[in-house]
């Protein structure tokens, strides 16, 4: 087992109304088997001892799939490994002596909460204006009933496979939705059960995008590079191609 | 809920604005440069160009196709600098390290410089071009001169006032010296090509980015649509600069 010693520059922030800086750390003896959150736990550890205030951070499952952690690491979201969540991502990926700087998602639409905490309620509003189905109540369907051809329910498959955790708006330098909201505007309009509100979730999920404060998407495609579940940018344009249909046919 | 945006008020309805402007400008651009071939002495010339210059400056849709152009340009402008402060605005705080992760390109990460130094660029083409320097060239019409040779040949002042007063000469706008003179300044075509390198940028965005933001992304042809924006932006880049290089540095005739 191998170790690092390492330098760590933190943004410490107290609240979304204060103003915020990067607070430098040394940390010694980092094994290389540690993930990278675990790499915090003990910062904080060491910082709880010491009586001072632990650095605040999102996290949940540490499996790669609720979503929950976040941290812009040395210019990139999630660090410097591809299709990688924080929680997977492990201190072998750093070099010995390395100034590693953490920042939180920056958008106006994710208020930083504290330290590396953002608000990510947006995303959440964004599902409530159309990210559902109407689905019929009573008996369990016959789960065959409905074909589905292979090639959209792998789409849509691709598509569900969105977390929601935001890099994707952390890596555009636009500050941009678009990959979030058209994985789920796409996932729901490749697939027959997603038919009943296609024109109106295409519209009601954009419109609550903008009264966020996304920025515009500039198609320069960093959100899919950054996305660690590698969706594409095929469903910007699936999404765009929803939304300009439901423009013109919408009664609404 | 809070009341529903129109269209052209949500960040899709202003890039399908950007984007459809953007493909009009593409074609006003095949369309003058076409016309500019007519500079070359291989295929037009000076009477040719003149002539060309002069049946579209005369042509009753000019104005309307002129409007039309201006509200292109204005609104695809006006647009490009909404979105840019709206994307600053997504963005108050910025990062302290931020590093490419290799999808983005210089060319669409420097969208807004590109479209601003075409815009300078434009208004001085206009500035030095269009209501540039006015040379006019006059041509007498052929029956008429046949007429004069004629009056000499015989070497008798018999000459029909009629026909002098019909023998308008025609003036038109000398445009290709215009051209030459303006290109004949070293500075200034270099300057010239600089911009059209540049407009190689814009479109080698833009041209592709349009398709994305219109929903034509398809994996079949994805390839095809960034190849034929590359080629394109060099096309245009290149084409563009023929004259100011023949003009300026082969041939500066104008000097």
């Amino acid at each position: 087992m191998s170790t690092l010693n390492l330098t760590l520059k933190i943004w410490r922030q107290r609240s979304a109304k204060e103003k915020g800086s990067l607070e430098t750390h040394k940390m010694d003896n980092v094994s290389t088997d540690m993930s990278f959150l675990e790499m915090l736990d003990i910062l904080n550890d060491k910082l709880e001892r010491e009586g001072k205030e632990p650095v605040i951070f999102d996290h949940d499952c540490r499996e790669g799939i609720c979503g929950m952690c976040s941290l812009f690491i040395n210019g990139k979201p999630h660090g410097p490994e591809r299709a990688t969540t924080t929680c997977q991502l492990h201190m072998r990926s750093f070099k010995d002596g390395e100034t590693i700087t953490i920042e939180p998602w920056r958008s106006s639409a994710f208020p930083v909460v504290r330290d590396l905490m953002v608000d990510r309620s947006a995303f959440d509003r964004i599902i409530q204006a159309g990210g559902y189905t109407s689905a019929k109540t009573g008996s369990a369907p016959e789960a065959n009933i409905i074909p589905v051809p292979k090639e959209n329910a792998d789409l849509a498959m691709d598509a569900a496979t969105c977390i929601g955790c935001g890099a994707c708006v952390a890596s555009c330098k636009n500050a941009s939705a678009s990959l979030f909201t058209s994985a789920k505007v796409s996932h729901l309009a490749l697939l027959p059960q997603g038919q009943v509100e296609r024109t109106e979730r295409a519209i009601n999920m954009v419109n609550q995008m903008d009264e966020e404060g996304f920025g515009h998407c500039t198609n320069e495609g960093e959100c899919e590079a950054a996305c660690p579940k590698e969706i594409t940018v095929e469903n910007i344009a699936r999404m765009n191609r929803e939304f300009i249909k439901a423009s013109a046919v919408s009664r609404g | 809920m809070s009341q529903k945006r129109t269209f052209l008020n949500t960040t899709v309805g202003k890039k399908v604005l950007m984007s459809v402007t953007g493909l009009m400008l593409f074609g006003f651009l095949t369309s003058h440069l076409v016309g500019n071939f007519l500079l070359l002495d291989a295929i037009g010339g000076r009477d040719a160009f003149n002539d060309y210059a002069h049946w579209l400056i005369t042509h009753p849709a000019i104005i309307p196709m002129e409007i039309g152009l201006f509200a292109v340009f204005v609104i695809h402008i006006v647009t490009a600098v909404k979105v840019s402060l709206a994307s600053k605005a997504a963005r108050p705080e910025s990062y302290a390290v931020r590093n490419t992760l290799g999808k983005s390109t210089f060319f669409s990460r420097s969208m807004l410089q590109s479209g601003s130094i075409i815009f300078v660029f434009l208004v001085v083409h206009l500035y030095t071009f269009k209501f540039g320097t006015e040379h006019k060239v006059s041509q007498i019409k052929d029956n008429v001169s046949k007429t004069t040779e004629l009056a000499v040949v015989e070497g008798e002042i018999k000459v029909d006032t009629t026909t002098i007063d019909t023998a308008v000469i025609e003036s038109k706008r000398d445009l290709y010296q215009t051209v030459v003179e303006n290109f004949a300044k070293k500075w200034y075509s270099l300057l010239y090509i600089f911009a059209m390198i540049v407009m190689g940028f814009h479109l080698a965005h833009g041209f592709q980015s349009s398709f994305q933001t219109l929903g034509l992304n398809h994996p079949k042809y994805n390839c095809c649509v960034k190849g034929i924006s590359n080629f394109l932006a060099i096309c245009f880049a290149l084409g563009y600069s023929v004259f100011p290089i023949y003009f300026g540095f082969i041939n500066p005739i104008g000097g």
